[in-house]
């Protein structure tokens, strides 16, 4: 009896043993733990390459917030500030700079300039009445009408309403190709707004210098202050188109069967003639 | 002697018909063959027309009914520009599964209505086309419901289920 109760306790001390510590990583943690029971058969149900690309985006919280546990058990409170008068003057600048840019890093990126464009293809079936819906939806999102023609229309939306303008647009009809664009003019923006801005320095350095020329000095000022005024107008009108360009997006919607050079490239092109022999024409052709 | 006379024009009979049936609606009159590529064409006085035509569509090549929906679907909205404005599982009289894509499309811009159904049988594809001006198209509607639900792709007979399962011969 004795020997058997021997026995037992060392078994149990065994199985002790292996007994993971809190501290230490499950399995679970690391999203394998599909281990046990159910998740024995999960591998066979989805390709191991998939199942692990989904255990890692699972993962990367899991490491993160194991990380903030690790802070915690370490000793409380930041670690103490150096004592004010070791730091040497150029340093503490240094530091200073250094929490600058590390503000300016924080504060948010002004948003991209960014021009949207669509461009929709309907189904030729009850253009007009899709043309009427389709300006009412750029009157009613505060845009306007830039184009309409018997089969195509272009309307301008604020930016800001470009998707729900979009989205009621794609209601109006059958939606054949559809193509959504968003050019960045952050560069050409920036470039252009910079030329303007010393393109004016200039025009009040000669406007300056026109005040103090004599008769024949002013002729040539004034022929290079009529060349930077002519700069100034037409890139502040560039600008301006920009802005607008930005501000409100652009919606074109051409109802007209793609035909055959759109779709040559595609693989859709059957060798059943039958299929090219469908349509209204010749069936309602007696 | 005569007797297998008798047998072999029965079976020859049952050969020629059409592989389909399809009945004409009170108000349709169907129309002579035109050369038009169709093997049944109907219409209204107004111009409502539905017809049928059937082509070669070998099972081993695996085209099913989807396969051949798709590709209808394909050819008319990227190709020809009409408008997909249903699709609907359909049943012939026979059982048939077969697949009804409804179209509109404006002819001249005015609006029109086109179905095309589609039903894969017998190692051949069967295809009901339905159009016409949509007001027109609307009136005549139950006509032209009644008439698909007419339309068999399969035929059996006891007087010879083999030949029969291939034709619908109409007399």
């Amino acid at each position: 009896m004795q020997k058997l109760l021997l026995s037992l306790l060392l078994l149990l001390l065994c199985a002790c043993g292996g007994a993971p510590s809190p501290s230490s990583p499950s399995p679970t943690s690391y999203g394998y733990s599909n281990g046990g029971g159910a998740g024995a058969a999960a591998p066979m149900a989805m390709p191991a390459s998939m199942d692990r690309e989904e255990v890692y985006a699972v993962q990367t919280p899991t490491t993160h917030s194991r990380g903030e546990s690790d802070a915690k058990a370490a000793p409380a409170g930041p670690p103490p500030p150096p004592p004010q008068g070791t730091v040497p003057a150029q340093a503490q600048a240094a530091q200073k700079q250094q929490q600058q840019d590390n503000k300016a890093a924080e504060t948010p990126h002004e948003p991209a300039m960014l021009i949207y464009t669509a461009n929709l293809t309907m189904a030729v079936y009850q253009v007009e009445p899709a043309l009427n819906a389709i300006e009412k939806v750029a009157k009613d999102m505060n845009g306007y009408l830039a184009v309409r023609s018997d089969s195509a229309i272009t309307i301008r939306v604020p930016r800001e309403k470009f998707t729900d303008a979009l989205a009621q647009v794609e209601k109006t009809g059958d939606v054949v190709h559809r193509e959504v664009t968003a050019e960045d003019v952050t560069d050409q923006f920036v470039d252009m707004d910079a030329r303007l801005k010393n393109a004016m320095a200039m025009r009040d350095r000669l406007q300056d210098l026109l005040k103090k020329a004599n008769t024949k000095e002013a002729l040539e000022i004034e022929i290079q202050l009529e060349r930077v005024m002519g700069e100034i107008e037409s890139m502040e009108g560039k600008l301006k188109l920009l802005k607008d360009k930005i501000a409100f997006s652009m919606i074109t919607v051409t109802f007209a069967a793609r035909g055959e050079a759109a779709v040559r490239d595609m693989p859709l092109r059957l060798p059943f003639p039958w299929l090219n022999a469908l349509g209204l024409p010749r069936l309602l052709s007696l | 002697m005569n007797r297998y006379w008798l047998i072999a024009l029965a079976y020859l009979a049952i050969a020629c018909g059409r592989p389909f049936d399809v009945k004409t609606a009170p108000g349709f009159v169907e129309l002579e063959q035109q050369n038009t590529g169709y093997d049944f064409r109907a219409t209204t006085p107004e111009g409502v027309v539905m017809s049928m035509k059937v082509e070669d569509a070998p099972s081993d090549k695996g085209a099913d009914l989807d396969f051949w929906a798709r590709s209808v679907t394909l050819q008319m909205r990227d190709v020809q520009g009409y408008a997909l404005r249903d699709a609907k599982d359909v049943t012939s009289r026979d059982g048939t599964k077969g697949k009804q894509l409804r179209f509109g499309h404006d002819e001249g811009s005015k609006p029109y209505t086109y179905w095309v159904t589609v039903y894969v049988s017998q190692d051949r594809l069967f295809i009901v086309e339905a159009g016409g001006a949509q007001r027109l198209f609307d009136k005549w509607t139950p006509s032209l419901e009644w008439m698909h639900k007419s339309v068999r792709v399969q035929c059996n007979s006891w007087v010879a289920p083999v030949l029969a399962s291939h034709t619908c011969n109409r007399w």
